[in-house]
């Protein structure tokens, strides 16, 4: 395994190396920076304070220096650990994101909680108790989790929430609690209104997990050593567990590479639909707003946390299942 | 089988991980002595460092090791020696590694290897596919396997399988060939 993990290392520094500069040229592409909308706005109400501030923004970041330079420069610093200064905001990107993040770890947290706890079991049942009504039922159930969009599906729960529950509409928590500092009472309110964008945001997930680990587990199941493991007169239960189940465990393994950025993208329209205080809209802003350091630097957590999960993922499957996949004929 | 024979790891491949090793072991240390580096950073890197180190130290070991296949069974001489019978074997696992994407995947291609670990009782002999006369290590492992009547893993009888070692009979069994 080290020499499979070393492997793996290696090849994750050329990919953020690449990762790095595409994600610097995107932030590059469109006409114009956040600086220029900066001094057409400051020429309109003829202020020369903060000229002097764009100024000291120019030389501290190098933006009057060749491109070149600059993705030099970015690079260097976030490998320092520093991720810049939101112009938008003007504060550092680490303090602009700050508990916007705790709460879309809570959020992002409880809903891959949500899939696995969900999916599991339905998956199992269903590839168990193939073609039964319990199957096609979920089946049906799954289908429809796939189909319905998580905004349209938002907007229902919102109202049903509103309705059966008497829960405030929208938010993480109770309007009081915004902007304090961490109490037990702001937690609980934050389980409290947790539900909705969990189930919102876990809805899709959990159906094509279960479609995936159902899939997985039928084609182990057919196989030839599960035939002969119950033609030995070996406990139903103890087949399934044996080897079957922990080959169909792959598709939620493989999972985690898409789940770690998930953390902290914080499901982008969801959050401005259900105007939730996460990561998500913040990033939108960003973007919007060409706020070159608050996007690269998030962009850049996210292809990180990317090739994490990714890795993570690869060397969990190659310890549970390290088999040969053939795509041409195996030689000897 | 075939006749006895000492076995060594390709030079090629031994270089080659010893340069893996060397690039990250300083791709890692570099920046925490260079440059001031966050500290939650630098402590990540110290520790793929050393796991790095420790990768060169396997490849060093594997550089002094010899192993001999014989009738009697597998030997490994070298810093770590370790005698594997085939009398007494009671364990063998074939695994496959791969760090390219599954497409047109060859046994053996440069993007993945196999290992064999073979087992008696708590002493085990592990190697890889890079050592010279691999295949004759994995057909002997796979017929002491067929003749003692060992149970094998599906991932290790997959492998096999890819390898030519295992064959469906008549009445579409799969077994080692």
């Amino acid at each position: 395994m080290i020499a499979f993990t070393v492997h793996r290392l290696i090849i994750m520094v050329p990919t953020l190396i690449g990762i790095s500069l595409i994600t610097f040229i995107i932030i590059q592409l469109p006409p114009g920076d956040f600086l220029s909308t900066m001094i057409a706005e400051c020429e309109a109400q003829g202020e020369s304070g903060c000229m002097e501030q764009i100024g000291i923004y120019r030389q501290e970041f190098g933006l009057d220096r060749p491109v070149w330079q600059q993705y030099v420069i970015w690079v260097a610093d976030l490998v320092q650990g520093d991720m810049g200064i939101s112009f938008e905001y003007n504060k550092p990107v680490a303090e602009v994101i700050g508990e916007s993040l705790w709460l879309t770890i809570i959020v992002s947290g409880a809903t891959i909680i949500f899939t696995w706890a969900v999916a599991f079991p339905i998956g199992v049942y269903s590839a168990t108790h193939q073609y039964s009504w319990g199957d096609h039922g979920l089946t049906f159930l799954g289908f429809l989790g796939l189909a319905t969009p998580n905004f349209l599906l938002a907007l229902v729960l919102l109202f049903l929430g509103n309705v059966w529950f008497g829960t405030s509409i929208g938010g993480l928590m109770d309007p009081v609690y915004l902007d304090q500092p961490w109490t037990w009472g702001k937690l609980l309110s934050i389980l409290e209104h947790l539900w909705i964008p969990v189930v919102v945001i876990g809805t899709s997930g959990t159906a094509g997990m279960i479609r995936r680990l159902r899939a997985n587990l039928l084609d182990e199941l057919h196989r030839q050593y599960v035939v002969t493991a119950k033609a030995k007169g070996l406990h139903p239960a103890r087949v399934l567990v044996r080897y079957p189940l922990r080959m169909a465990l792959n598709p939620f393994i493989a999972d985690i590479g898409n789940l770690l950025p998930q953390v902290i993208s914080g499901a982008v329209i969801v959050s401005v639909v259900l105007s939730l205080p996460t990561t998500g809209p913040i990033l939108l802003r960003a973007l919007q707003t060409q706020d070159m350091y608050l996007a690269g630097s998030f962009l850049m957590c996210l292809a990180l946390l990317t090739v994490l999960g990714v890795l993570v993922s690869d060397l969990l499957l190659a310890l549970l299942d390290p088999r040969i996949r053939l795509g041409a004929s195996g030689s000897r | 089988m075939k006749t006895p024979g000492v076995l060594r790891y390709d030079t090629r491949s031994i270089a080659a991980d010893y340069a893996r090793a060397m690039f990250g072991a300083v791709a890692c240390f570099a920046p925490p002595v260079l440059v001031d580096v966050a500290a939650v950073l630098a402590w990540i890197l110290v520790a793929v460092g050393a796991l790095f180190v420790a990768f060169g130290l396997r490849t060093m070991l594997r550089h002094l090791t010899v192993y001999e296949l014989s009738p009697e069974g597998m030997k490994a001489t070298g810093p770590l020696g370790v005698t594997v019978s085939w009398e007494d074997l009671t364990a063998i696992n074939l695994a496959y590694f791969q760090t390219r994407p599954r497409r047109k995947i060859i046994a053996r291609s440069p993007g993945g290897w196999m290992e064999l670990t073979l087992r008696e009782g708590r002493k085990a002999v592990k190697i890889d596919s890079s050592l010279e006369g691999f295949d004759d290590v994995v057909g002997e492992a796979a017929r002491v396997a067929r003749e003692r009547g060992l149970t094998l893993n599906p991932v290790t009888l997959a492998n096999l399988a890819a390898m030519g070692f295992v064959h469906t009979s008549q009445d579409g069994e799969e077994v080692l060939s």
